[in-house]
């Protein structure tokens, strides 16, 4: 029933990644919409509260994290120098964690959701999700176990461990909070997985797929083992204790706050290395940037990642944190390291990995150019809106400006967003087009070859 | 892993390359600075904002209820307009409706004060 094609795990799961990221993008797109016309689809399945649940769990956990599979299934092998495991239980793998997002989906239209930030699955969608996680992790450590590589390439350092910190925070975010005392503790449970989300899978799936595909667009040598050593045991150490900055100045218990603030700096250890990492291996390399845009998406992803990495540190700080909290400012940091970082460095990885499942190149180079202006440019127009809306919000929220007056003032920002919004929505048609248009291609070369084959023989 | 960093011997890992660099320099400094301020922080700094426990008096706290609640309705068109209340109802039929409500309008008076809701009172007089 399930193909085992060579590199078809890989395959499949790029392809759902990027239907998904169409539909999340479109409950994005609403949810920005929305701001600015209220009354826009306003039925029971469609409420601004539904959509942007919606909007969030499927961009991370359907499109970011499918299209993370997808390079993991061809990277590890790869790494490991050995076929996937079980292509077979990869594609069935891909099939249930598909039915799992739907229902997940269809949920939170309905209005059930556990009200925790990127945890906002109902518990039987959670349940379900962890399964298949597990599958996928099952299926590819047992990948590396058969590696005849000896040595680990720090980009499986990076993929092992996010496969076991993935299910790690899923479990304690999204199960004991309903068996404890409500109140600040589930607080805290919930940002311990609403932060380690972000820190310790997309984060270090994303820094892995760099560590990858940087020699290989590059052609040239990994800088420092020494560097992605620090870099690697820095954010095994430090990351996990991020949550509570998401509380700060709320009634949390001072050391609780501290234990927060303190690990959100020391990142900045972590991160700076990995980045001298990076662009020490890029050193003579950026003019390449100009005609490879798969390398030109991963060098805008560590820019990216380099500014949001640099807001967040200072976010956690209690002074900082009392002007931007609540605030418009949050939403455009929170979309720079998912789609500015790390998306970003996942459509470097489809477009490289692509071409070498399907035998041929990317479809129209022109395409590949436009998904990478539209997106960026749209991003920023995006997310400068929203930091300007968020100080602005912040500080008449200070000078105790009536409320109903600090919304008013938002109306040019929020359109602003909608606008970047439209444009980071429009690129992703480059990608989905120019995807279907080469896997085609593909197919109908190999049907040309083999009938030439044929007629000369 | 090969064993002494001072030989700038590559490694072949999986065919990618990987060189033994060293640190630099700055951002071993950058390392040193992140790592003081850290202790330093945990030991002398209380961790959130300090908030005065008592909030200076606000001169204009009527005012600042009116239009931070009152006019979420009453200036949207949501509401009737307020403008010479006081002309029209007596004292303590405005109190009495801020308190327990009346038709589409929600009680409110159990988020503020006796206090806060006789300086409502006192800016709606003026309130034309």
């Amino acid at each position: 029933m399930f193909t085992d094609e060579k590199w078809s795990s890989s395959k499949n799961w790029f392809i759902a990644a990027v239907f998904w990221i169409i539909v999340g993008m479109t409950m994005g797109l609403l949810t920005a919409t929305k701001q600015i016309w209220p009354e826009l689809l306003n039925n029971r399945w469609f409420t601004y509260g539904h959509v942007r649940s919606a909007h969030v769990m499927l961009v991370i956990y359907a499109w970011l994290s499918m299209a993370y599979v997808g390079s993991m299934f061809y990277m590890i092998p790869k790494l490991a120098k050995t076929k996937v495991y079980s292509e077979k239980l990869g594609n069935f793998s891909l099939v249930f964690y598909n039915i799992v997002i739907l229902e997940g989906f269809f949920a939170l239209l309905l209005g059930q959701t556990e009200v925790i930030e990127y945890g906002e699955f109902p518990l039987w969608v959670d349940v379900q999700l962890l399964i298949a996680i597990g599958l996928v992790g099952y299926n590819l450590f047992k990948t590396v176990g058969q590696r005849t590589e000896k040595m680990l390439y720090v980009s499986l350092w990076y993929f092992l461990g996010s496969l076991l910190w993935l299910p790690l925070t899923w479990i304690v975010g999204n199960f004991p909070a309903r068996w404890i005392p409500s109140g600040v503790q589930q607080g805290l449970m919930g940002w311990f997985l609403g932060h380690n989300a972000i820190g310790l899978w997309m984060t270090t799936v994303g820094v892995g797929q760099i560590y990858y595909l940087l020699p290989k667009l590059t052609g040239r040598p990994l800088y420092s083992h020494q560097l992605s050593m620090i870099g690697f045991w820095a954010i095994a150490t430090f990351y996990v204790w991020n949550g509570p900055h998401h509380l700060m100045n709320g009634p949390i218990p001072g050391w609780i706050s501290k234990a927060g603030v303190i690990p959100s700096i020391v990142l900045l250890i972590p991160v700076w290395a990995v980045l001298a990492n990076f662009w020490g291996t890029m050193k003579g390399s950026w003019a390449q940037t100009r005609t490879s845009v798969p390398l030109r998406f991963t060098m805008a992803g560590t820019i990216f990642y380099l500014f949001a990495c640099l807001q967040g540190p200072l976010q956690a700080l209690p002074s900082v944190s009392s002007v931007i909290k609540f605030t418009h400012w949050t939403v455009g940091h929170a979309h720079m390291g998912p789609f500015g970082a790390f998306s970003f460095t996942s459509f470097a990885a489809i477009y490289y990995i692509l071409p070498k499942i399907v035998g041929r190149e990317m479809f129209s180079k022109r395409a590949m150019e436009a998904h990478f202006w539209f997106s960026t440019v749209g991003f920023l127009v995006f997310a400068f809106s929203l930091w300007i809306a968020g100080i602005v919000q912040g500080f008449a929220w200070i000078e105790g400006v009536p409320f109903l007056q600090t919304v008013l003032m938002m109306e040019p920002y929020v359109q602003g967003r909608a606008i970047g919004g439209t444009m980071m929505y429009v690129a992703q048609f480059f990608l989905a087009w120019n995807m279907y248009k080469t896997i085609k291609m593909a197919k109908i070369e190999k049907k040309q070859q083999a009938q030439q084959q044929a007629a000369t023989a | 892993m090969k064993k002494g960093h001072e030989h700038k011997e590559a490694d072949i890992v999986s065919d990618i390359k990987v060189e033994h660099n060293r640190v630099p320099k700055l951002l071993v400094a950058v390392f040193y600075v992140v790592a003081i301020w850290a202790i330093g922080y945990a030991i002398f700094m209380p961790g959130k904002l300090a908030v005065e426990p008592a909030a200076a008096p606000q001169e204009n706290k009527g005012e600042l209820i009116f239009e931070g609640t009152c006019l979420s309705c009453h200036a949207t068109g949501a509401a009737p307009d307020l403008s010479g209340v006081a002309e029209r109802m007596t004292e303590e039929d405005i109190k009495n409706v801020i308190k327990n409500g009346r038709n589409t309008m929600p009680a409110i008076g159990h988020i503020y004060t006796e206090k806060e809701i006789d300086l409502v009172y006192e800016y709606l007089k003026d309130y034309r």
